[in-house]
């Protein structure tokens, strides 16, 4: 048996009818045979259903204050911006890499602070906490760490301390270590050090898997289920054996596996990149981490894309390729580096002319010549050169007078000695 | 006068920590639904719910449309509910763990039987049932959140009801 008000009885019982049609209905059912039975079950179940749900209401309101004493105080406020926007703009579009710059400012607590202190705060991208007596409370924004004090990250926050002998640790999302003079123990996450020199004592970095001692060094040391070390600059020690600049290599039972060339040093340290846009990052470290992110992203598009797919990209795809261009590792692809110099020819703006200018240099001549067909098209002009301007012997001397007369204060294109 | 949470919003990337208070405590139950009908009643949903909140506290000023902070952060709360399967998958299981029962009686076993029933629905059907009887919302809001016609709330509604109670028919002895 059926009844053309049985669709509507639902709706009825979840209060989503106009009052108009309520009572009809709810009169209507009280005599009808198939509506009646039927709108009884249907309050059953949502008898039952509330009840069933009625535990976990409570859960979601008792939740409520556990995540409001969780949070870091007070709220996050974004206080630096990349020095470079164009940059950062050109970056995310190319290689969806984001350098989202917030830092927490948080209200000074009071320290309990018997232990010297061997380290400070000097950047973070979200909460961190510091454990010094069995509790973890949170580090304020200019905290120190005491000898032997354990730090964490909250979340995807990164941070930055500053050692007493003048070294730099940092710490990925979800890393968690104990800092000591000279020493850090690594319990898991990621951390990139530089070590400030001291001939008398190393700097060593420990995990479970075993103890690395730089030697006047860079590194990047990842500790999951084991350790990964990749030597950023200089050299690291590891169960007696030398680990050389730009090698990485697994750690286990103190010994670290044969070393291998570090692939994409950027692409492991971009998390490194964060920090060094929002606080204390000398400026050549700033510049260096910029250049090997856009060199890969460069190398990536010149070696693994069509060239068609490269110029669809077109002004935004400009500064990787320069920067590529520009690169030792380019020139082991001279057909990658040729297909870089015809794009960048066609799509670059007028803020990289100083990259086309030093490319006039460049040992290769179609890379000089496509270059200086790029400088024509911004400044509309080819400055008295001709294609064999860039093949013969008197390119460097073309080069520097191209550049001299760009660099004149009465030229349009003076950038006041910024090249 | 209830603020909207785009204002709430601008006032807690001001530094207002008591705007983010009060986002916490109007979204803390649509939270813990994203997460109840992703992970079950037996997964850590208080914690995911507190990762939730402190992912989307730490990632306020990348919000680009602060009107629309419930939908971004139960985008967030369903990221954090992967990840927590994925690593639950790698390491060792947790069954049971974080089981918060009912209190015991007649009435506990009915409720498990029920929420054992929604949690066999498929997915959209789960959803709107938690929607419903969990988060208490109405055919409009969640209309809005569902980008489908209140009728077909209420269509979806009926057929989640109607596999419930096959469901537990079935399971009845």
């Amino acid at each position: 048996m059926t009844c053309e008000h049985k669709e509507k009885l639902s709706a009825l019982l979840d209060g989503e009818l106009p009052t108009a049609d309520l009572a009809a209905l709810e009169e209507h059912a009280s005599s009808c045979a198939t509506c009646g039975p039927s709108l009884e079950a249907l309050r059953s179940q949502a008898s039952d259903l509330d009840a069933a749900f009625a535990p976990l209401r409570a859960r979601a309101e008792a939740v409520v204050p556990r995540v409001l004493a969780a949070l870091p105080t007070p709220a996050p406020r974004p206080v630096a911006r990349p020095r470079w926007p164009f940059v950062v703009s050109l970056l995310s579009a190319a290689a969806g890499f984001a350098a989202a710059a917030l830092i927490f400012r948080q209200a000074p607590l009071p320290e309990k602070r018997l232990a010297p202190v061997v380290a400070t705060l000097t950047a973070a991208t979200g909460a961190l906490e510091v454990n010094d007596s069995d509790v973890w409370r949170p580090l304020a924004s200019g905290g120190s760490i005491g000898e032997g004090d354990w730090v964490r990250t909250v979340g995807v926050a990164t941070a930055a301390f500053e050692c007493k002998d003048g070294s730099e640790v940092r710490l990925n999302a979800g890393t968690e270590c104990q800092l000591a003079s000279r020493t850090v123990m690594l319990r898991k996450g990621e951390i990139y050090t530089k070590v400030a020199p001291d001939p008398a004592r190393r700097f060593a970095v420990t995990t479970v898997s075993g103890k690395i001692e730089a030697l006047g060094t860079t590194l990047d040391i990842a500790h999951a289920e084991a350790t990964r070390l990749t030597v950023v600059e200089g050299k690291a020690l590891v169960g007696g054996k030398t680990i050389e600049e730009g090698f990485t290599c697994s750690i286990s039972g103190g010994i670290p596996t044969n070393p291998t060339r570090a692939e994409k040093v950027a692409t492991v340290l971009a998390w490194v990149g964060e920090l060094a846009t929002i606080h204390r990052a000398e400026d050549a470290e700033f510049d260096r981490r910029i250049n090997q992110i856009l060199e890969t992203i460069g190398q990536t598009k010149a070696e693994h894309l069509r060239e068609t797919d490269i110029r669809a990209m077109g002004e935004r795809c400009a500064l990787p390729l320069a920067r590529y261009l520009e690169s030792p590792r380019s020139l082991e692809n001279s057909e990658a580096r040729h297909v870089a110099a015809r794009v960048l020819a066609d799509v670059a703006p007028t803020l990289l002319l100083a990259d086309l200018l030093r490319l006039l240099e460049d040992d290769d001549s179609y890379v000089r010549i496509e270059s200086a067909r790029g400088l024509e098209r911004i400044t509309g002009s080819a400055h008295g050169t001709t294609r064999e301007t860039w093949t013969g012997a008197g390119y460097r001397e073309a080069a520097r007078s191209w550049r001299a007369d760009l660099d004149d204060p009465s030229s349009p294109w003076c950038t006041g000695g910024a090249r | 006068m209830d603020l909207s949470d785009a204002l709430l919003v601008a006032a807690a990337r001001a530094g207002r920590r008591d705007a983010y208070d009060e986002l916490v405590r109007r979204h803390a139950a649509s939270v813990m639904a994203v997460c109840c009908a992703r992970l079950g009643r037996k997964g850590p949903l208080e914690d995911l719910v507190q990762e939730s909140f402190l992912r989307g506290f730490q990632a306020l000023a990348t919000l680009a449309d602060p009107g629309s902070f419930g939908a971004w952060l139960r985008g967030i709360a369903t990221h954090a509910c992967i990840d927590w399967l994925r690593k639950k998958e790698r390491h060792v299981a947790l069954e049971g763990q974080h089981d918060a029962a009912a209190p015991p009686g007649a009435d506990d076993e009915r409720s498990k039987a029920v929420l054992d029933a929604v949690e066999s629905l498929d997915e959209i059907h789960r959803e709107v049932v938690t929607m419903f009887y969990f988060e208490k919302k109405s055919y409009k809001e969640m209309s809005a959140r569902l980008g489908i016609t209140p009728a077909g709330v209420n269509a979806r509604l009926q057929k989640a009801r109607a596999l419930l109670r096959e469901k537990l028919q079935g399971a009845a002895p």
